[in-house]
């Protein structure tokens, strides 16, 4: 009897959880005359695909999931290339300065990214680098918690295996790249979706940094589909919202644990 | 050899140290200058200005009411989406005993919100309040309730933003506290048992809740931390609207900064919100020194 | 001070006891058909290998687990169905499973508020707005001074366990399942996380403890030398059962079953088939198994065991010896560590005395007495 209160009140709680998804599948599948009835339901009478369609070929949606790739994996490459041989050096040489350059890593994951947009902006408006990919992208390579993340990973490597690469004639860089990398993949893999997920979903720095929705990443574009369509085709509004939000909901789904370590367990959101 | 390790260091760490100095420390630097002065985004010069940002931030209407908003939103959002998380995951963690598959799904479902792109979620919100054709006023008119305009009542839209802010974080903290229900020993309960403390809830305040104390307080500070950052919903649903009754701290900032170009006023902004985060750190620091870690 | 830790008066029904008590979990039957009886002013060890059954069988008792069949009985009183409080069992944890947040005083406290203050006297504060919890809070707090006192840690009573040693986290579990005045105390393993220093000297701290309380004590163990040292009546579980519950002599001395007599002793026991070999050690030998004790084989040149040396290896004090038997059967045989060994692959003969013979069922592994 306990335990039936319990599964009801959880599920109850998970129904509500869901219903914005529910809802947000549901319209993208109803023709435009159900959507703009006094009858409202909760499921479709007659799903049609139609509006997905017309979301992928007369909008520019397609463009805007390009965008969000190129972004999300532009930022991600750059950040994995300039913080693994800082975060190897930090984990396993010796070096003037190493102490104060890993006070400055905690210091920077003090400031979020909300905290630098204005002098970033300012300075990318005076290189006339507003409204490009670059602008997207480069502010941030440089993550503090990246950085930490994959400090403390690498520090579990024993010593041992790094010396015997150094006998073996293995240059640092080699090691950071071909030793130290792949044994932390587990954490390369927790930051690569944590990273993925917070720039595919961010919606503070496109804002600022792009005008031209030709540039628009996902969160970006559905604001600029939805005040374009001003309320007229929420059919196919949906159908993009559903189309922006599957790559991460599949990815999650797929691989429950790593998403959930990889979001959950940096305790850093956003 | 010396020369040429030295070399090698610098190499390694050269590129990260540089990004760091440019998209961080500079910046933040230049946002505590900026403060002080009345540049606008464009103009050819600036001046020295002293308090005068601050002062029309806590002095005028508009920046105490962005200031008041945020307090309240974060005032709701952290005990409602702390409390739930922590509800959830006890129930989940009970079911796991009894229905491991049914609780694992569970789980999951409570943490869709957290993956999902929050912005294509606003918008799905957006329709589900929708007054006319919107699901949730279909059914309160079904069963005789009020029908309000959830996003542009002045006097409800906050409350609206907090609960969806609840709705996208309470699965976060759930699985926080998951982890942290799954690391008390299951000795402390045979313990409590032979103690005494026979009751779901002798056993909770004598073990679960105790030994729960590093994860609350962290489950805190990050849901107060994402609480004060609150921007894609007022973004998405409202622009601060209607009359600035959904104005938020870094919705100012941006408008201020961004859409009126008022670099020094919204640096002035940038840096109340900057040290109020900084206050939530070392309290949580100061916390944990002195009461959670029990040694 | 001894006064509030003396038990109830002594009676002949046994303190604690378990009848035909079964544990099944799924499929697999952990505990089958268990009994063993624990009487007042004992010392019982419950010795078995790890998967044994052992510690279900404590579980069992403090009421942590409910038996799939059989009672519990406590004084000749039927407990089976009372909760762990109800039945008044002190259990010390293996991992002492101390209240880290807690500080030793009210870990030690513990059991007796909740057993005489209720939730909302057990409340911060309460004891300012009732007179009754103010004294209640006084008994408590006496009772829990003179047990740490007894226990030595009279000076450590506002620390938390992670400020504490190993030794001294011992001796609050200790403590804190002593201060109900239990009318069965259970170990669950509890020199197991002491180094082997620390060991020695605790067992002594056991047994005074158990000789000063006059309780019943019941110890869970894995370890022989715990058991042999410090309990009256050992219980040797095998696979679920009690193979064997006699004194600690009569375990080494007397094994009832084979699986037994491998168990006990530093060094395993060897064990001969049915067949000229073990005929020639004792004519019981042609059908049964006849058992002899490494530390009871000793080289003599007319000796009936003929062996061949693999390996010797030297401890000090003593020598193992490797064998192979003429049937090739592997042997072991300790000598004395200043005897001199002919080389390896020699052959050597052995005998043993008589008395020291153990005599099994082929089939059964029952043991079977045989004249000297």
């Amino acid at each position: 009897m306990k335990r039936m209160i319990l599964l009801g009140l959880l599920a109850l709680g998970a129904i509500m959880v869901l219903l914005p998804f529910i809802w947000m599948v549901s319209v993208s599948l109803k023709p435009q005359a159900e959507i703009f009835t006094a009858s409202v339901t909760l499921l479709p009478r007659a799903p049609t695909l139609a509006n997905y369609w017309q979301a992928i070929t007369q909008t520019e949606i397609p463009r805007y999931l390009l965008n969000g790739v190129i972004v999300t994996g532009g930022i991600l490459v750059l950040q994995l290339l300039v913080s693994v041989p800082c975060a190897y050096a930090l984990a396993h040489r010796e070096f003037r300065g190493r102490g104060l350059l890993f006070a400055a890593i905690l210091a920077a994951l003090l400031a979020p990214f909300h905290v630098t947009a204005i002098p970033i902006f300012l300075g990318l408006a005076q290189l006339g680098w507003l409204n490009t990919y670059t602008a997207l992208i480069l502010p941030f390579t440089a993550t503090a918690f990246g950085l930490f993340l994959l400090r403390q990973a690498f520090a579990r490597i024993p010593a041992e295996l790094i010396d015997a690469a150094r006998v073996d004639g293995m240059g640092e860089m080699a090691i950071a790249w071909r030793i130290a990398f792949p044994l932390a993949m587990p954490t390369v893999i927790a930051f690569a979706i944590f990273s993925v997920t917070a720039h595919w979903n961010d919606l503070f720095w496109p804002m600022i940094a792009t005008t031209d929705p030709q540039l628009a990443t996902p969160p970006r574009g559905i604001l600029f589909f939805r005040d374009a369509e001003s309320g007229d085709a929420p059919g196919p509004l949906m159908a993009g919202a559903v189309l922006v939000t599957a790559p991460l909901v599949l990815a999650f789904l797929l691989s429950q644990r790593r998403f959930t370590q990889g979001l959950a367990n940096t305790g850093l959101k956003g | 050899m010396r020369p040429r390790e030295s070399l090698t260091s610098l190499v390694l760490t050269a590129p990260a140290t540089l990004a760091l100095v440019i998209f961080v420390f500079l910046p933040v630097a230049v946002v505590f200058l900026l403060a002080f002065t009345n540049y606008q985004i464009g103009a050819p010069g600036l001046g020295w200005v002293g308090l005068d940002n601050f002062e029309q931030l806590f002095g005028s209407r508009l920046g105490r009411n962005a200031l008041l908003n945020t307090l309240t939103y974060v005032a709701i959002v952290i005990p409602a989406s702390v409390g739930l998380g922590l509800l959830v995951a006890l129930g989940l963690h009970a079911l796991a005993r009894s229905m491991p598959r049914l609780s694992d799904v569970l789980k999951a479902v409570y943490f869709l919100p957290v993956a999902a792109t929050l912005v294509a979620m606003a918008v799905s919100w957006q329709m589900l309040l929708h007054p006319s054709l919107g699901l949730i006023n279909t059914w309160s008119s079904a069963l005789g309730l009020p029908a309000p305009l959830w996003l542009s009542d002045r006097g409800l839209v906050l409350y609206t933003l907090s609960a969806i802010g609840i709705w996208q974080s309470v699965g976060y903290n759930m699985v926080l506290f998951l982890a942290g229900l799954a690391a008390i020993p299951p000795a402390l309960y045979d313990a409590a048992e032979v103690d005494g403390a026979t009751g779901g809830w002798s056993r909770f305040w004598l073990v679960t809740w105790p030994m729960l104390g590093p994860t609350t307080l962290f489950v805190l500070v990050v849901t107060a931390a994402s609480a004060f950052r609150v921007f894609e919903t007022v973004a998405t649903l409202t622009k601060g609207g209607p009359a600035f009754a959904s104005d938020t701290i870094v919705y100012a900032l941006y408008r201020e900064g961004f859409v009126y170009f008022k670099a020094g006023y919204a640096s002035a902004i940038t840096v109340v919100f900057f040290l109020a985060l900084l206050l939530l750190t070392a309290l949580q620091v100061w916390v944990i020194e002195r009461k959670v870690h029990y040694r | 001070m001894n006064d509030i830790l003396q038990s109830a008066p002594h009676t002949d029904l046994p303190a604690l006891s378990l009848r035909g008590v079964s544990k099944r979990f799924g499929e697999a039957e952990v505990v089958s058909d268990f009994s063993l009886d624990l009487y007042a002013g004992e010392f019982v060890a419950l010795l078995g290998a790890s998967g044994s059954g052992k510690s279900t069988t404590l579980r069992m008792l403090a009421g942590l687990e409910r038996p799939s069949s059989g009672q519990v009985l406590m004084g000749g009183v039927d407990v089976t169905d009372l909760r762990p409080a109800a039945r008044n069992i002190a259990l010390m944890f293996q991992s002492y499973a101390l209240y880290p947040h807690l500080t030793v005083r009210q870990n030690i406290a513990t059991p007796l508020r909740q057993a005489l203050l209720s939730a909302a006297a057990r409340l911060p504060g309460a004891a300012l707005l009732s007179a009754k919890t103010r004294e209640t809070e006084a008994a408590i707090n006496s009772r829990t001074q003179s047990v740490a006192q007894m226990l030595r840690l009279d000076g450590l009573l506002d620390r938390k366990p992670g400020q504490l040693s190993g030794g001294q986290q011992q001796r609050v579990a200790l403590a804190r399942a002593l201060v109900r005045d239990p009318s069965a105390f259970l170990l669950d393993e509890p020199l197991s996380n002491l180094d082997t220093a620390l060991r020695h000297t605790t067992r002594e701290e056991i047994r005074d403890l158990h000789r000063r309380t006059g309780h019943a004590f019941l110890l869970v163990t894995h370890d022989q030398a715990d058991a042999l040292s410090m309990a009256d009546r050992i219980a040797v579980m095998i696979a679920g059962r009690v193979a064997q519950c006699a004194p600690a002599a009569d375990i080494y001395h007397r094994p009832a079953t084979r699986e037994v007599a491998r168990f006990i002793g530093a060094h395993r026991m060897n064990i001969f088939s049915p067949g000229p070999e073990a005929a020639s050690l004792h004519p019981r030998g042609a059908q049964d198994d006849i058992g002899i004790r490494p530390e009871a084989l000793h080289i003599d040149p007319k000796g009936p065991l003929s062996a061949t040396l693999q390996c010797a290896a030297f401890h000090g004090e003593e020598t193992l010896l490797h064998l192979r038997s003429d049937s090739g059967a592997e042997l072991l045989a300790v000598t004395d560590g200043s005897a001199p060994l002919p080389p390896q692959g020699s052959k050597m003969r052995f005998a043993a005395p008589a008395a020291r013979l153990h005599c099994f069922d082929a089939a059964t592994g029952i043991r079977k007495e045989i004249a000297a």
